[in-house]
């Protein structure tokens, strides 16, 4: 072809009466001819039309045209064709260029000369232009020959099938559990009546079985990359927690699943199981357990007790089960249910609605209710390491129990006669009977553990003497037993005894050694028990001298109340100054009055001493309750262990390693006087560092830790919902205070059955699905996996169908229809349900009340044709409103009232359907409804709904007394569809759906080649049309793909090696990473397959050694020329 | 003399703003006849070279229209397009081209209406600037 | 800081740093790069030796150059030849180079930069003239403000003439005529290691001086913008400036951060066809030619004005005398103000249009 003299052939088109008169063609025409190069101009009616065409390969044949120019409408309708054209008579289809003067001058141009000028620029510019176009070449390149599908709705289905049927792998991507979509919600179908489910469970059983369909549900695709033919998609698959390969569908497990939550499918309706199947006939038949994050309670735990699981269990009655949750992290349920101060109930959200379940009472109903000796340990290899445990309190127990059940070989030295440490002498018997206790111990000593009483560092043992011995770890539990001091005159006189001493000897021996009047010093639980056990032990008075006021008391709010109630006395805002003795006994406590100052470091108020304000309170006995140290001189005696300024063991954050490597320690001895919970705390985080040790992981525990971390405080929780009832707290009983004050018989007696059952309904599953393993249990084929993790999956495909469909329209968005209000006015989906003979009320038509209702009013356009909301007609609604009216005449004989604005019935058999509901006896009214009131007319329709609204025939304003109102909600693009629209490069409409390339042209094609759309994405549409485009969006990514290759881009970008000069910039900016730097000749080069034409490197390039074909700087430099 | 009738030169890109070009057309929603569309792939295609030809080969106005920050079809083309003109606008400045002569908006695919809005503002407001320096004189 | 003087040489800087080469090329690098004069002119041109026999061809510091020697240091840094290469580089050419750098025309990895204080240069004319009656004129140009005058009108507005990215800077300011240096990086640190020299300070008249120069240069700045300005206040002013340019292009030929190997306006989009420029003539009635003079400098300025290190060569070889290099400066000191960005800085730093990415 002769680049140097071009023969151009310009032909103006009159597109019938669009572009022609506006734009004087002949004129334009004309003026052509006189343009340089320019050897023929014509105008004809119809340029598209095949004689049009034929003009033009005629020329090109005759005159030898080797350039051809159409002036006509958008290149995005017709250019293909014209290029064909020019193919057809030879000439390479890129020497052709479109002047647009129709979209772009007749139809936007409102003086006809203005238009005609305008027409004659954009010619010259293309003539300009074409001059300069070279003839470009195309690639085939072999195809993917697979479709990936995004969403499994009926379109998604339709699809799928017709693709796979025609022998193209398919993978179907569906975010929900199961596939069917909305259809899967439908009970009939307009206008035939036919059960939706009749017709499409053939479809997804098909789908299920199909050999070349792969179905991804519960799964969504994150990234899709790649261009026509070559796709790649990543696919987020969902954790089910339950393995689809096994799982037989036979629904034990949600039989036994204790959580139940309002069920999405039925619109929330009706409930599920926290592991469920929306509906029986659910492709795929597997269950899915649904989690949340872990409970708040779960998490505020010290000891990270799976609260949610054994509160579950006890409301089922399964005690047992209970109990064998809390013992995975609580050796000793009974004593926890008895003296915890269960920070889990402060964050319990019940408290938002009314008040926090009474969690430890529950746990303390579990642990008297079932067996310790049922709880099942693991199957675990005995090992040899020999463990070390000095102390038996509760840090003490937990090591030695857990490190046991990982098979460790324990001993336990325990300096005192029993075990139990603080729980035995600090915890007085009416808060902890020695039976519970003992029980327990005996329990955890039961799985192997060695117990050496009256043995401890200082006699018998030496931290030196125990490794000699072959101990492999050492763990001091040895608590805080040292009274605090006073520091105050005549501390030591005869009738001063510290707590810690009283308690011991009053729980050990209960020698009665209280004295008449007893005062006690301190406002802590211990300060509590001292003074409610000397009231035990024969005092006729004690008070408690606390230095601040009640508020900031750090005892226990029910310790206090219970020694009020048994007489003690409490003086605040006191400070001891001075015993006053006579011959060395204890005759009064000389103290002074306080007043509140500004807080301290606490938090707390401090107490400022009111000068003059000094009195005296006689007694003879004094209890300082005021503080414990930790007893660390024997341990130092052989082995120098880094102490802390508060004279605790220093130990290592993470691993609770002491300064010698081999010696662990946790519990009040590492952070002074703490709650039992902190003890067991403390005892967990040991074992997991002694094992780690014991194992020379150690270096992996940190990061353990820190990830877990990283996990925690999503908060990502199930939603309180709106109508919980108020349910007062369950209340344990007390014995009166009259006789416990004389006896040491435990106070509390805990909850009965029925109200523990009635405390634990409470529970709001924070966490959904509270892993209290009954679906484990119950799954006879093993198929429940609850450590199951998200899978990432990648597939390539030849095209992509995008069938996302569509969410209803937000009735609550107008209030004047009172939904969310009145409990009888329904969304069209929620009476789909109502009517599904799978749905909560098994298929029949009935109130809340379980009445059937008399009286029914449909209204149409909710959320549609509303300039307010959405402006589009949603299509379906007139239909399937008056599939409702026919179904609730035919189910209950109600009268049914149509509020419709027009009636919109287009389709085959659709007229048809409109007259025989009107013959049914169901009343139209034309008129968009006003309002929906509870407010009635007539004292009879009480309780009943009125709909207000004009009938625009009759000119009348109606008020309709009704039971039941179903709003006819609009279609809105689905949740999530921007996302998969910017993925997928393909734009939305200004209402959400998805741009099709042309309207009538190609209306299941996208601009993007090989992505087609298919359903309610695209707009909405019923069934039928759905189907049928679904098909259509298959047939056209079959065309695509059948041939085996697709023709690459021509208009990519290349470089001239003669101008690069290699500085790389091209390679920075491209986004496709299409371009390769050639070291050898010192330039870059474009990879043609990865090339989408984008034209970044040709505008960065300041050398223009890059430009893109059909765009090069010389055609648009030609173009401009042409304008200016 | 007549009215001022400004030239105007308007680079679009093929996806967003020569679509939403057609829209306008289709849902005949008329604009000044001023304007002239070059149509691109991306507006990140837009050389220097081009804006300046028009400044100087007499265009009084340069618009150019691009997709929404997000919605470009090749990713970013749009943010390294907007880097250059913000650049252009500087260096045009220094020879008296006033900056609000060279404009840069997105304009996405469906908004036909925000098209002819754009186009009807942009004319008005170079007529409001007067003719441009270029106009008939012996300069290039 | 550590400063070095070089023993015996300390009050001739002419001879200290022409010792420092000669050692640095005796045993630390292959090859030393700095001017010199051929046996044909006594206009220094950079020199490329490997051999200390030719060391009294040297003319360091010489207020003169006839070109950037950028684009001739790139040329042998282009590809890497494990030789290790001395430069010694006035500050505008070493910021050119950092430039090429950043544009991968070539690699520094192997080069020991050495930077001297720049008092600027003549025109090759006027220093031609001088040198033939006066020997000693460079040392004398480092002493006597007089000759200070002659300067090129570009170097009189520089406010860049020390440098601080180099390996080695050579201070001259404010240290009485003895050449003060100053290691900046930890090769240039190594240098000293490897020699005999002795610590010095960093005399403290230095600063003030620095600081009178620049004030200085920076009102000189001011007038020259307030001429200029008034020359392209609007485009058809601006062709009074550039009316006799005849498209020759040296001015991007002696620009020595236009790397292109060949100009996009030597190509076919502005070799224009008959046809186009008839039809030009038929729009207009009538057109100056060649065309697309002003089209060609606004697209350098286009181009360059982010990277222009104002070394002002495009106007010391304009034929026609139009003051390009004065247009440059104005145009580039908006263009590098609005990006904020520093050309010749450091090699790390995005060049602005590659810098388009919006955080999150």
């Amino acid at each position: 072809m002769n680049v140097q003299n071009p023969k151009i052939g310009v032909y103006i088109c009159h597109c019938g009466m669009n572009i022609y008169p506006k734009v004087d063609v002949m004129k334009v025409a004309e003026y052509a001819k006189t343009l340089t190069h320019v050897s023929v101009a014509s105008e004809y009616k119809f340029m598209c039309s095949n004689p049009g065409q034929e003009l033009i390969i005629e020329d090109i044949k005759q005159r030898g045209l080797n350039r051809v120019v159409v002036a006509s409408c958008s290149p995005r309708m017709h250019e293909p064709t014209f290029r064909k054209a020019c193919e057809t008579a030879g000439l390479n289809r890129f020497y052709f260029q479109m002047a647009n003067i129709r979209e772009h001058s007749s139809w936007v141009t409102l003086d006809s000369d203005m238009a005609t000028q305008k027409a004659m620029e954009l010619v010259t510019a293309a003539v300009k232009r074409v001059s300069f176009h070279a003839p470009l070449y195309t690639k085939d390149v072999p195809v993917q020959k697979s479709v990936l599908i995004i969403g499994g709705g009926i379109a998604g289905m339709q699809s799928a099938l017709t693709a796979a049927d025609a022998g193209f792998k398919v993978h179907l991507v569906e975010r929900e559990t199961y596939i069917g979509g909305h259809m899967a919600k439908f009970d009939k179908t307009f206008p035939t009546l036919d059960c939706a489910a009749c017709i499409s469970t053939p479809k997804t059983v098909s789908i299920g079985q199909h050999q070349d369909i792969t179905l991804h549900s519960y799964s969504e695709v994150t990234e899709l990359s790649g261009f026509v033919g070559n796709y790649k998609a990543v696919i987020r698959k969902k954790p089910r927690y339950i393995n689809e390969d096994t799982c037989t569908g036979c629904g034990l497990c949600a039989e036994k699943c204790p959580v139940s939550v309002p069920d999405p499918f039925n619109e929330n309706l009706g409930n599920r199981k926290a592991v469920y199947r929306s509906f029986p006939q659910a492709v795929p038949l597997t269950f899915c357990i649904e989690k949340k994050d872990p409970a708040p309670c779960r998490i505020s735990c010290p000891a990270g007790t799976n609260v949610q699981g054994y509160v579950q269990m006890v409301k089922t009655g399964n005690y047992q089960q209970a109990l064998n949750i809390i013992m995975e992290r609580l050796p000793l349920p009974g004593v926890l249910g008895r003296v915890c101060p269960h920070p889990c109930e402060t964050d319990c959200r019940r408290s938002l609605t009314d008040s926090a379940v009474s969690i430890r009472d529950l746990k303390r109903f579990a642990a008297d209710n079932a067996k310790l000796e049922d709880v099942p340990l693991p199957k675990v290899e005995d090992r040899d390491e020999k463990i070390a445990v000095i102390g038996s309190g509760p840090a003490g127990l937990t090591v030695a129990y857990y490190l046991r059940r990982k098979g460790f070989k324990v001993s336990i030295f325990e300096s005192m006669e029993k075990p139990g440490g603080m729980l035995r002498t600090g915890i007085p018997d009416y808060r902890l009977p020695p039976a519970i206790l003992d029980a327990e111990i005996d329990h955890i000593l039961s799985t192997g553990i060695e117990m050496n009483t009256g043995v401890g560092l200082g006699n018998g043992i030496t931290l030196a003497g125990l490794k000699e011995q072959g101990f492999d770890a050492i763990f001091l539990g040895i608590g805080a037993h040292v009274p605090v001091k006073m520091n105050i005159e005549n501390e030591d006189a005869d009738g001063v005894i510290d707590a810690v001493p009283f308690l011991k000897e009053e729980n050990l021996e209960r020698p009665g050694s209280a004295k008449k009047r007893v005062v006690v010093v301190g406002g802590g639980n211990v300060a509590m028990d001292a003074a409610r056990v000397a009231i035990r032990s024969g005092a006729q008075s004690v008070s408690i001298v606390y230095r601040r006021t009640r508020n900031e008391m750090p005892a226990d709010h029910e310790e206090v109340e219970g020694a009020i109630e048994e007489g003690i006395e409490l003086i605040n805002l006191v400070g001891p100054k001075k015993v006053i003795t006579q011959d060395g006994k204890v005759i009064g406590l000389e103290c002074i009055k306080n007043e509140l100052g500004p807080a301290d470091d606490s938090g707390r108020r401090r107490p400022v001493p009111v000068e003059g304000s000094e009195f005296i309170i006689d007694c003879d006995m004094i209890i300082p309750a005021i503080g414990q140290r930790v007893e660390s001189s024997p341990v130092l005696e052989d082995t120098d262990v880094d102490l802390t300024a508060w004279g605790t063991f220093n130990v290592d954050q993470i691993t609770f390693q002491t300064s010698v490597p081999s010696v662990f320690a946790a519990g009040d001895a590492v952070t002074g006087p703490a709650t039992v919970v902190e003890a067991v705390a403390g005892g967990h985080r040991v074992v997991r560092a002694i094992e780690k040790y014991l194992n020379n992981e150690m270096e992996l525990l940190e990061d353990e830790i820190r990830q877990e971390n990283k996990m925690a405080g999503k908060n990502d929780f199930l939603p309180v919902p709106e109508d919980v009832p108020v349910v007062k707290r369950a209340k344990t009983s007390f014995m009166e205070p009259s006789e416990r004050k004389n006896c040491f018989d435990e106070v509390d007696l805990g909850l009965d059955e029925a109200s523990a059952q009635k405390d634990a309904e409470k529970c709001l599953n924070c966490g959904l699905c509270c892993e209290c393993m009954e679906c484990v249990n119950a799954c006879e084929v093993k198929a429940v996996d609850h450590e199951m993790e998200e899978e990432i999956i990648e597939v390539d495909a030849g095209a992509v169908i995008l069938s996302t469909g569509f969410k209803t329209f937000q009735a609550e968005k107008l209030f004047q229809y009172g939904y969310g209000i009145y409990p009888e006015v329904y969304t069209s989906l929620e009476f789909e349900r109502l009517n599904n003979a799978t749905g909560p009320t098994s298929g029949s038509i009935q109130m809340k009340n379980g009445k059937t209702p008399e009286r029914v009013a449909i209204v149409h356009c909710v959320g549609s044709r509303d300039s307010r909301n959405n402006k589009y007609c949603s299509r379906v609604c007139c239909m399937y409103s008056m599939k409702f009216a026919h179904l609730v005449r035919e189910k209950t004989g109600a009268e049914v009232w149509e509020y419709y604005i027009d009636m919109r019935s287009p389709g085959k058999l659709y007229e048809e359907f409109y007259d025989r509901v009107q013959e049914e006896g169901v009343h139209f009214v034309r008129g968009r409804v006003a309002e929906i009131t509870d407010i009635t007319d007539h004292p009879e329709d009480d309780g009943r709904l009125t709909v207000v609204a004009e009938n625009t025939l009759t000119m009348k304003t109606l008020r309709t007394p009704v039971d039941m109102v179903i709003l006819s909600v609009g279609l809105e693009a689905a949740e999530g569809s921007e996302d998969v629209g910017r993925m997928a490069g393909v734009s939305r409409d200004k209402d959400g759906w998805f741009n099709e390339l042309h309207a009538k042209l190609a209306p299941v094609s996208t601009p993007i080649s090989g992505i087609f759309l298919a359903g309610c994405c695209q707009g909405p549409k019923d069934i039928p049309d759905t189907v049928a485009q679904a098909s259509g969006a298959a047939g056209e990514a079959i065309s695509l793909l059948s041939k085996g290759t697709v023709s690459t881009k021509a208009e990519i970008s290349f470089i001239d090696p003669e101008l690069c000069a290699g500085c790389k910039t091209c390679i920075e900016v491209c986004a496709y990473s299409a371009i390769d730097f050639d070291g050898s000749r010192d330039v870059s080069v474009v990879n043609e397959t990865l090339c989408q034409g984008c034209g970044s490197c040709s505008s960065a390039c300041p050398a223009s050694a890059a430009g893109v074909k059909q765009f090069t700087d010389l055609q648009l430099m030609n173009e401009l020329e042409g304008f200016l | 003399m007549s009215e001022f009738s400004p030239k105007i030169i308007v680079f679009v890109c093929n996806w967003c703003t020569y679509t939403a070009a057609d829209l306008a057309g289709t849902s005949r929603l008329p604009y000044p006849p001023e304007v002239r569309l070059v149509r691109l792939m991306c507006t990140g295609m837009i050389d220097t070279k081009y804006i300046l030809k028009a400044f100087l080969d007499g265009a009084d106005g340069v618009f150019v229209g691009g997709c929404h920050p997000g919605d470009c079809h090749y990713i970013d083309g749009n943010l390294k397009a907007e880097k250059r003109i913000t650049g252009l606008q500087q260096m045009v400045k220094n020879f008296g081209i006033d900056e609000n002569r060279l404009k840069l908006e997105w304009i996405g695919a469906s908004e036909g209406p925000e098209f002819q809005k754009h186009m009807t503002d942009f004319v008005a407001q170079i007529k409001v600037l007067g003719p441009g320096q270029t106009k008939d004189r012996m300069i290039l | 800081m550590t400063a070095y003087v070089i023993k015996g040489n300390d009050k001739n800087p002419v001879q200290a740093v022409k010792e420092l080469f000669s050692k640095l090329l005796e045993n630390q690098v292959d090859y030393i790069f700095l001017p010199g004069k051929s046996p044909y002119s006594k206009l220094p041109m950079p020199m490329l030796i490997s051999d200390t026999a030719h060391m009294e061809n040297l003319e360091p510091l010489a207020p003169a150059a006839p070109f950037n020697s950028a684009k001739q240091a790139a040329s042998v840094l282009k590809s890497n030849t494990n030789k290790k290469i001395a430069f010694l580089l006035k500050p505008c050419e070493k910021r050119a180079l950092v430039e090429l750098v950043k544009l991968s025309q070539c690699s520094i990895e192997n080069a020991l930069i050495i930077t001297a204080d720049c008092l600027g240069r003549m025109e090759n004319s006027t220093y031609l003239g001088l040198i033939e009656d006066a020997p000693g004129l460079i040392e004398a140009f480092l002493q006597d403000k007089s000759f200070q005058d002659k300067i090129t009108s570009s170097c009189s507005v520089c406010t860049q003439f020390t440098d601080s990215g180099s390996d080695i800077h050579v201070n001259l300011i404010g240290c009485s005529g003895s050449a003060v240096f100053v290691p900046q990086t930890e090769n240039g640190e190594a240098v000293f290691k490897k020699f005999e020299c002795d610590r010095a300070d960093i005399p403290t008249a230095r600063e003030n001086e620095v600081e009178q120069i620049t004030k200085k240069h920076t009102e000189n700045m001011e007038t020259l913008s307030d001429n200029v300005l008034s020359k392209t206040k609007d485009v058809e002013k601006f062709q009074e400036l550039i009316a006799t340019c005849l498209n020759c292009y040296n001015c991007r030929t002696a620009c020595p951060v236009c790397y292109c190997k060949e100009c996009v306006f030597l190509t076919d989009i502005f070799n224009h066809m008959p046809e186009t420029l008839l039809n030009r003539a038929d729009k207009k009635g009538i057109i100056k030619l060649p065309t697309d003079t002003t089209m060609f400098h606004m697209t350098r300025l286009a181009h360059m004005s982010h990277a222009c290190v104002g070394c002002g060569h495009c106007s010391s070889v304009c034929p026609s005398n139009i003051p390009v290099a004065d247009i440059f400066k104005i145009v580039s000191k908006n263009t590098q103000d609005f990006f904020g960005y520093i050309p010749g800085e450091n090699t790390d730093e995005k060049i602005p249009y590659l810098n388009y990415k919006k955080e999150n």
